[in-house]
């Protein structure tokens, strides 16, 4: 069974890098699938000639029929004007009548102008079909069901359902896609399903108001999908799973809850390679996905390669990763991103949320007016986010006016995604190139900055980015050479992402659309300032180490000058270390730091001075780390460390930070081997 | 039985997850430097704590009041036996199964709590033999022989063990014959036992008591060392404590049955002698567990026999669990108790707590729980290692409950 774009709540407990949990009402289960042996071809558009059969599907009187066609061009009127004449003798009122009237392979289906409702796949099943002993979901909302249920009941899930039929090529003959609308009115999941329908084309019409996919191709070995449209979806304007020899062609996508375009389980042809790649399994070019929260999204969307396509005014225009259970193909790998523009991809849905109005049933919640529920945690603000992937290269894309960042690279270890191999967990976010992308740039030249160019959450290895990237976090990336596979500097491998980075990744984790939760303390879905957890993190840890410090400083150190200097420095260093949490693309945490880390090796010294050997030596490493970490951020990504130094300072810190609180806190009771002041040894019981 | 334990999504929580964990954690850490510095010597007075309350004292032990309360409790016992045996074997139609685990077992955490160790009034074994030594003229405290030292609590762990594995662990833990077979052997066991040994068999021997003792340190009230009830902080009750035999293996009990029953939720073990185990193990890991850390701070402190000297401080960590884990549960049994004893056609509300209040009691709970045991543990510290070791012998059990709390917040709110 295939859980698409779920994650177990074992996972969510143990909670690490979850920056992208589903929520039960946006759950899709679906039945074990296998990916398809590569055999297929991409079908090719076949004229009316060159069809085995054709079928004509219409729906509409003839007044209203011709007030469609009226403003088209005459040749494509008179056409127009044709079918329908044929479709009053022999043609059929649904897609769906058409669909089961096929007979050889290789046979066009088209659909004049007009709104199918497909009246006969909306009721609920009845009969048997209401009594399948398959598995319930989601809420009990809907089964999962197999392949010969989906052709015993052909309507349980699908408004209208193409399964294991061949080279059917189903198009309108409208002038553009508008001009044929499929309506599922959200009385199902899918509003077109071709499963195990090698060779399906699908040409100019629209598909849209559905609880999951507008369009669903599943275990496919050949399709195009050209000049479509698939909107106001509770999950995805097109979702194609277990595919292969898949094209995307100048498709459009707006008002879907999750992405509008989703490749998932791309076949995995590629898994074997590193950098060079024969064929890619899914292409998708000159498509125009926008008013999503994700444009595009790619569980497992390997070997994908999408150029020339525009990702705009979306929440993200991109996502692809590496976080849902039981997706073949898993992790994500080898896509292609080139010549793209992916930009102002800044709309936030989640306020959406807040005010209840993804509480509503779906077809009163506005998608029309723009309504859209967000059915994952995600950072609005973001051009193209990666949460595990490897192997994927993405170049000379245009990349712009993203407000909070353009790329975003972070780590899910394997576990998230059901895998609990010791040795799998970190087989995500490597080998990743960004290379000649324009960032800040509108292909007219002029200035649309994002908030970050890039943010990296510093886990994997070999991954690298352009020199001339501008604002980043981590400020020093690690650079790539001219091709995917050479770099010009030195490369890291870090297990984990810092201590804040991560806690800040899992708070957002737990954003639920079903449950309407948003989460306390995420920056990406509105928390500003002490309300961030990131924020709230090093505060309370800037005041233990403050306090611990300040009383060491009183019982044992306040005579000595120097100490005294260090500590109102390093308590300044403290406060500026709170305050400019914010400012992480820039050089002030790590000068706050490093101010911190100075304070304390003073600190160090001046202990061994008193005889304190072991908290001297612990406080000089506990400051050097300090030290170590402000040139980590600053400077240069140490290689060879498997972690950051903040994880040193972390641990370091809590040994430290108990072992200064016992230091001081003795020395009112027992006699003490230091100098320390008269007054206090008096202090001491006998 | 109908309600599962545990607080559910952590979505209940009025704060994401991460936040009561960290929170919980920190509350912890911060207590065990605070006590550091602000608490340098022994401060507790134990059973020598307390404002005397010479009325109360004077009511408890009226032999009207006992013996109201004993013949109270006897009279439900056989109203619940008598109810029982009349309805079928099923959790829906029988009170058996909510009287028991609803009523007794997990009210029993909470009048603990709210009122001392309340089941050495009500224990109905005790009733009978109080009533038996007094038919045949004898002192119920004696009995053939005295208590042997060496057997300390081992009975009672035992008991313990046994009745939480019936609840978490076999076939069918509401089957009312089951539950009879149970409440049969053991009121044998220890009937014979109070025999032997005379009535001082119960407050070592019978896990029910000592399980109410224990909690029951925590209440607000209790009875002094020179006999007299009085009113004291839970720290003090606590104190009270001395180590014994057996007593470490008794709140360990308590504390790996949470445990395990939140795993369980997690990782189904599938059958009865897999689960066997699983309990086992968990208790194991617990006793090992917090007998290493009380052993290390015992080295650290340069003091020997510590694994005794702080087990009383596993006590509030244990009755937080306990809280958190049954407080629902408890809600909706004890209506489904009433309603069924009765024959009502009242429908049970087990949702009557909110769910935002019944997480945020739940981690309050833990979190509370924690810092008790970390203080008491600091107040036994100060008092048995030199001043200068103090902190540092504490550290061991310090790390423990940080790592407990993380584990024990993060299975509650995946289970």
């Amino acid at each position: 069974m295939i859980r698409l774009r779920t994650v177990s709540a074992a996972a969510a407990a143990a909670g690490i890098t979850l920056t992208m949990v589903a929520p039960g009402a946006a759950a899709h289960d679906e039945r074990d699938v296998i990916l398809p042996d590569g055999t297929g071809t991409v079908p090719e558009y076949r004229s009316e000639a060159e069809a085995a059969d054709v079928l004509i599907v219409c729906d509409a009187d003839e007044a209203e029929f011709a007030e469609r066609i009226a403003n088209f061009p005459a040749d494509l009127r008179r056409r127009n004007e044709a079918y329908f004449e044929q479709c009053q003798q022999d043609g059929y009122e649904s897609i769906q009548a058409a669909v089961d009237a096929v007979t050889e392979p290789g046979t066009n289906i088209y659909i004049l102008p007009g709104v199918y409702l497909e009246e006969a796949g909306r009721p609920e099943p009845t009969g048997e079909c209401a009594n399948l002993d398959r598995p319930w979901v989601d809420g009990d909302s809907y089964q999962i069901l197999e392949f010969v249920d989906q052709l015993q009941c052909p309507h349980n899930q699908n408004l209208i359902v193409v399964l294991d039929v061949d080279d059917l090529q189903i198009e309108g003959t409208g002038a553009e896609p508008g001009d044929v609308v499929i309506d599922a009115g959200y009385t199902k999941l899918n509003g077109l399903r071709a499963d195990n329908s090698e060779g399906i084309y699908l040409k100019n019409f629209t598909a849209q108001q559905t609880t999951f996919n507008a369009v669903y191709i599943l275990e496919t070995d050949g399709f195009v999908i050209d000049d479509v449209i698939g909107r106001w979806n509770d999950e995805y304007g097109f979702l194609t799973f277990a595919v292969d020899h898949g094209l995307y062609t100048d498709c459009e996508a707006y008002g879907n809850g999750d992405s509008g375009i989703y490749p998932g389980s791309a076949s995995n042809i590629n898994e074997d390679r590193e950098y060079e790649v024969d064929r890619y399994s899914v292409e998708i070019t000159e498509c125009y996905s926008h008013h999503n929260l994700l444009g595009y999204s790619g569980t497992a969307g390997d070997s994908v390669w999408a150029h020339d396509n525009d990702f705009s005014e979306n929440s993200v225009g991109v996502a692809m990763d590496s976080l849902f259970p039981d997706h073949p193909g898993l992790p994500q790998n080898h896509a292609l991103f080139e010549n793209n523009l992916i930009y102002d991809n800044n709309v936030d849905y989640y306020d959406y949320v807040r005010d209840g109005t993804c509480a509503k049933p779906s077809e009163q919640r506005g998608y029309q007016d723009g309504v859209v529920c967000p059915a994952i945690g995600v950072p609005p603000g973001t051009g193209l986010l990666t949460a595990g992937g490897n192997y994927n290269v993405f170049r000379d894309n245009f990349v712009y006016g993203n407000d909070y960042t353009g790329f975003l690279l972070l780590h899910p270890p394997a576990f998230v995604r059901g895998d609990y191999t010791f040795t799998n967990q970190w087989d995500t976010s490597n080998h990743n190139t960004y290379i000649g992308n324009a960032f800040g740039l509108t292909p007219e030249g002029t200035d649309s900055p994002n908030g970050l160019d890039v943010w990296w959450d510093g886990q994997g290895v070999q991954n690298c980015w352009q020199s001339d990237t501008g604002n980043s976090v981590p400020l020093r990336l690690p650079a790539c050479g001219d091709e995917p596979g050479e770099f010009t500097g030195p490369q890291t491998a870090r297990l984990f992402a810092e201590p804040a980075t991560l806690a800040s990744l899992y708070v957002c984790g737990e954003y639920s659309l079903g449950d309407a939760y948003i989460p306390a303390g995420c920056e990406w879905l509105g928390a500003e300032g002490i309300g961030r957890v990131d924020v709230q993190l090093t505060l309370a840890s800037s005041v233990l180490v403050g306090l611990a410090g300040l009383l060491l400083w009183w019982r044992r150190l306040r005579h000595a000058r120097v100490a005294t200097i260090a500590t109102g420095v390093g308590v300044l260093g403290l406060v500026m270390n709170v305050l400019v949490v914010p400012l992480w693309h820039t050089v002030l945490p790590a000068i706050a730091i490093a101010i911190i880390g100075g304070w304390l090796v003073v600190l160090g010294i001046e202990l061994r001075k008193t005889g304190r050997s072991g908290l001297g030596w612990l406080t000089i490493v506990f400051g050097l780390l300090g030290l170590l970490h402000a040139i980590d951020k600053a400077i240069v990504m140490l290689p060879w460390i498997p972690l950051s130094p903040a994880w040193f300072r972390f641990l370091v810190g809590i040994v430290w930070v108990v072992w200064a609180v016992a230091a001081s806190a003795r020395g009112r009771q027992a006699g003490d081997e230091s100098s320390a002041p008269a007054k206090d040894a008096a202090a001491q019981p006998a | 039985m109908i309600v599962a334990h545990g607080t559910g999504p952590g979505h209940d929580l009025p704060v994401p997850l991460f936040y009561a964990v960290a929170g919980g954690a920190l509350a912890v850490f911060v207590t065990f430097l605070a006590v550091g510095v602000l608490w340098p010597e022994s401060r507790l007075r134990g059973a020598a704590a307390g404002r005397a309350l010479p009325g109360l004292t004077r009511f408890v032990d009226a032999s009207a009041t006992r013996w109201t309360l004993r013949l109270v409790t006897m009279a439900f016992t056989v109203a619940v036996v008598v109810r029982g045996s009349m309805l079928p074997d099923n959790a829906h139609a029988n009170p058996v199964p909510s009287v028991v685990y609803g009523v007794f077992w997990v009210g029993l955490v909470f009048a603990s709590l709210a009122l001392g160790p309340v089941w050495r009034l009500l224990n109905p074994l005790r009733t009978v033999h109080a009533t038996a030594t007094r038919l045949l003229g004898r002192d119920p405290r004696n009995g053939v022989v005295p208590l042997p030292q060496w057997i300390g609590y081992w009975p009672a762990a035992i008991g313990l063990f046994v009745f939480v594995w019936m609840e978490l662990v076999s076939f069918d833990p509401d089957s009312v014959v089951g539950l009879a077979r149970f409440f049969t052997i053991y009121a044998i066991v220890h009937l014979a036992g109070a025999a032997v040994f005379g009535s001082g068999w119960f407050d070592r021997g019978d896990a029910f008591e000592v399980f109410s003792d224990l909690i029951g340190r925590l209440a607000f009230i209790g009875r002094r060392s020179d006999g007299v009830i009085a009113l004291r902080g839970p720290l003090n009750g606590l104190d009270s404590l001395r180590p014994a035999t057996g007593l470490v293996a008794v709140v360990c009990v308590m504390l790996a049955s949470t445990a395990y029953d939140s795993v369980t939720a997690l990782w189904d073990y599938g059958t009865v002698n897999a689960g066997t185990v699983g309990l086992l193990v968990a208790v194991t890991c617990v006793i090992v567990l917090y007998s290493f850390a009380a052993k290390l701070a015992g080295i650290v402190g340069k003091r020997g026999r510590t694994v005794g000297a702080f087990v009383h401080s596993l006590i509030p960590i244990a009755a937080g669990y306990l809280i958190a884990h049954y407080l629902a549960y408890l809600v909706a049994e004890s209506q489904r108790a009433a309603v069924l004893m009765v024959g009502s056609p009242a429908t049970v509300n087990e949702k009557l707590l909110p769910a935002g209040l019944l997480a945020t009691i739940q981690v309050g709970a833990i979190v509370t729980g924690h810092v008790l045991g970390v203080v008491a543990a600091h107040d036994r510290a100060v008092r048995l290692f030199e001043p200068r070791v103090a902190i540092a012998g504490q550290t061991p059990m310090m790390v423990l409950m940080v790592v407990v709390t993380i584990t024990g917040l993060t299975l509650l709110a995946s289970g």
